[in-house]
């Protein structure tokens, strides 16, 4: 068989952890050849493979071990709590807004769950993250010196967990109240 | 004695205890309108009320629990007012949909012509009613949204706004589009394009001026109806339903972040893992690139060049010569014994050569370990300095004799 030219390109990028995302032509690439890029995936590392109608592909392995998405998912935790605490709709400005590193420092040094944020980022650690989730194409700096970002369509998997997460919990709740009221 | 109410009295009355009547109506909004009999004493002593007049306005009516409710007129004329109505269940819709199409139903079958302007009138009055309720219940909607989302999301209040939004969705936005949208003939919109069609032919032909005349207005207020309803329709569809579906969706999302951080700070793995996402380089990472060498070549071919130099060669004089061991040896063995052997075999090079350097020193002192010779060295004696051509040796004083043994 033959490969598609893009075929080197896209298989760096996702095995780095990369996302990729629509409309590259890479996203275009392995959408339309789905099948065969999740069977040489699985059969060629044991990965699989996830593309999402939202717009991003990614990879993902039972056995990595690794703290960057706990780091990112708590940072996210925390900058959407402060926004809704706010009264602003979170889901909207990620979607359109472009954010000063400037000003989410400021969010977070005033949340009340500071101390676990500057737990997992440390010092000049918010500009690091940062980076490495701009490396993995879920933040984009958007000007050259690198103080304005915007989220990209990836972050909608970080959403998806949290759904899946408060899907369990209300699915929790009820099955307590139901055994509750069943004598 | 009965004092009958004018209408420029009652609307005094309104006027003057307006905060009042809002606070009773306000709180029986959501309740059909009944306010148990302490909620009213209540209200109507903080706000100066008179039951008295409350009654003789027909503003209440005590009912048989005690309890007051508020009578229909009042609490719609409110409505309209403080655009603030209580939200109806869909039921009432549907059951609202059937009285048109049985009031339709009955306009059709009637024979008798005097009946017919009561029959039009009538209908023409459910439809109205109709779409007055279902405006006036989207447009509550959209205002209690628009609070809903205004409201700070904390962590306390978002399980009640999940299950608020869940509410709304499930009991009244979707049956309310259901009912417009529904494309079955009993369907509210195939009944008003029956209405529609039936009053414009009527309008049409009929030979009594009158009804004619009735029939043309049913004919507009049908059209009326139907397009008010198409755009409310639009209005849910479009507005109502992504607001609330948003405001579960993003209020979702918090929880669940809310949940993850809770587990954080006990320091437990959540419920649910978050994909195992590859790392950087995990698996392409080596120490050197594979064009290692290239690269190497091009670097220093590009970055290391060195101008070329010319070494010219020395050609000295070397100086092999070496003194004659065996003519040394048997001169020593003539001067047995020396007092002073290492000034001994530098005077004897003297003779022979100018230029003393410390290899031809050595090639002729070495015979001091001839096992011919015997040194005998005092270890108190002061040590001298010899000079060479290259190096300044520091030596003792030695005394060399013949070694009778070895003879």
């Amino acid at each position: 068989m033959t490969y598609p030219p893009e075929h080197k390109a896209i298989v760096n990028a996702l095995t780095n952890g990369q996302f990729i995302l629509y409309p590259d032509t890479h996203y275009m690439v392995v959408q339309r050849e789905e099948v065969f890029y999740r069977d040489f995936f699985k059969a060629t590392f044991g990965y699989d493979l996830h593309v999402r109608s939202e717009g991003y592909i990614f990879l993902s392995s039972e056995e990595a071990v690794e703290k960057d998405s706990r780091n990112f998912l708590i940072f996210l935790a925390v900058f959407c709590r402060e926004m809704g605490i706010a009264g602003r709709d979170f889901r909207e400005e990620f979607g359109i807004r472009r954010f000063q590193i400037e000003e989410v420092r400021q969010i977070l040094e005033n949340s009340s769950k500071r101390e676990l944020i500057e737990s997992i980022l440390g010092e000049n650690g918010l500009a690091k993250l940062l980076n490495d989730w701009n490396r993995r194409r879920v933040v984009e700096f958007t000007n050259a010196h690198q103080t304005q970002f915007k989220f990209t369509s990836a972050v909608n998997l970080f959403f998806e967990y949290a759904l899946e997460l408060a899907d369990m919990r209300l699915k929790d709740e009820s099955e307590f109240y139901r055994e509750r009221e069943t004598p | 004695m009965y004092k009958p109410v004018t209408p420029d009295e009652t609307l005094r009355f309104m006027s003057k205890n307006l905060k009042g009547l809002r606070q009773l109506f306000e709180a029986g909004r959501r309740q059909s309108y009944i306010l148990e009999y302490a909620v009213f004493e209540k209200i109507c002593l903080e706000n100066d009320l008179d039951l008295g007049e409350l009654l003789r306005f027909r503003f209440v009516k005590q009912q048989p629990t005690q309890d007051y409710k508020l009578r229909k007129q009042y609490t719609d004329f409110l409505e309209f007012l403080f655009e603030s109505a209580a939200l109806n269940l869909p039921d009432h819709f549907q059951f609202h949909a059937a009285s048109i199409r049985e009031q339709f139903n009955k306009l059709q079958q009637e024979l008798d012509t005097a009946k017919i302007p009561l029959l039009v009138t009538s209908l023409q009055e459910q439809l109205d009613d109709f779409l007055t309720e279902i405006d006036t219940q989207t447009r509550q909607l959209l205002r209690d949204i628009e609070a809903l989302k205004a409201s700070g999301e904390h962590e306390a209040s978002l399980h009640e706004r999940i299950a608020t939004a869940t509410r709304w969705l499930d009991s009244l936005v979707y049956p309310l589009n259901q009912v417009l949208q529904a494309s079955t003939p009993d369907a509210v919109v195939a009944q008003l394009h029956g209405i529609n069609a039936y009053a414009h032919k009527k309008s049409l032909f009929e030979t009594d001026p009158e009804l004619a005349r009735l029939f043309r207005h049913l004919y507009g207020e049908a059209l009326r109806v139907n397009e008010e309803l198409t755009r409310l329709g639009g209005v849910i569809v479009r507005e109502l339903m992504p607001m609330l579906e948003r405001i579960r969706t993003s209020s979702k999302i918090l929880a669940g972040f809310y949940r993850y951080l809770e587990s954080m700070r006990k320091n437990e793995e959540p419920d649910l893992p978050f994909y195992g996402l590859l790392s950087r380089n995990r698996r392409y990472s080596r120490a050197y690139a594979t064009d290692w060498m290239v690269r190497a070549e091009m670097l220093l071919d590009t970055f290391f060049v060195e101008r070329e130099q010319f070494v010219e060669e020395e050609v000295g004089d070397t100086d092999d010569w070496l003194p004659n061991t065996e003519r040394f040896k048997n001169n020593l063995r003539d001067s047995l014994p020396v007092e002073d052997f290492y000034r001994w075999c530098h005077d004897f090079l003297k003779t022979e050569t100018g230029d003393i350097t410390l290899r031809k020193f050595f090639s002729v002192s070495k015979l001091l370990l001839d096992s011919e010779f015997e040194a005998e060295f005092e270890e108190d004696s002061p040590r001298f300095n010899l000079e060479l051509t290259d190096v300044t040796l520091s030596l003792p004083k030695i005394k060399l004799c013949a070694n009778d043994l070895s003879s």
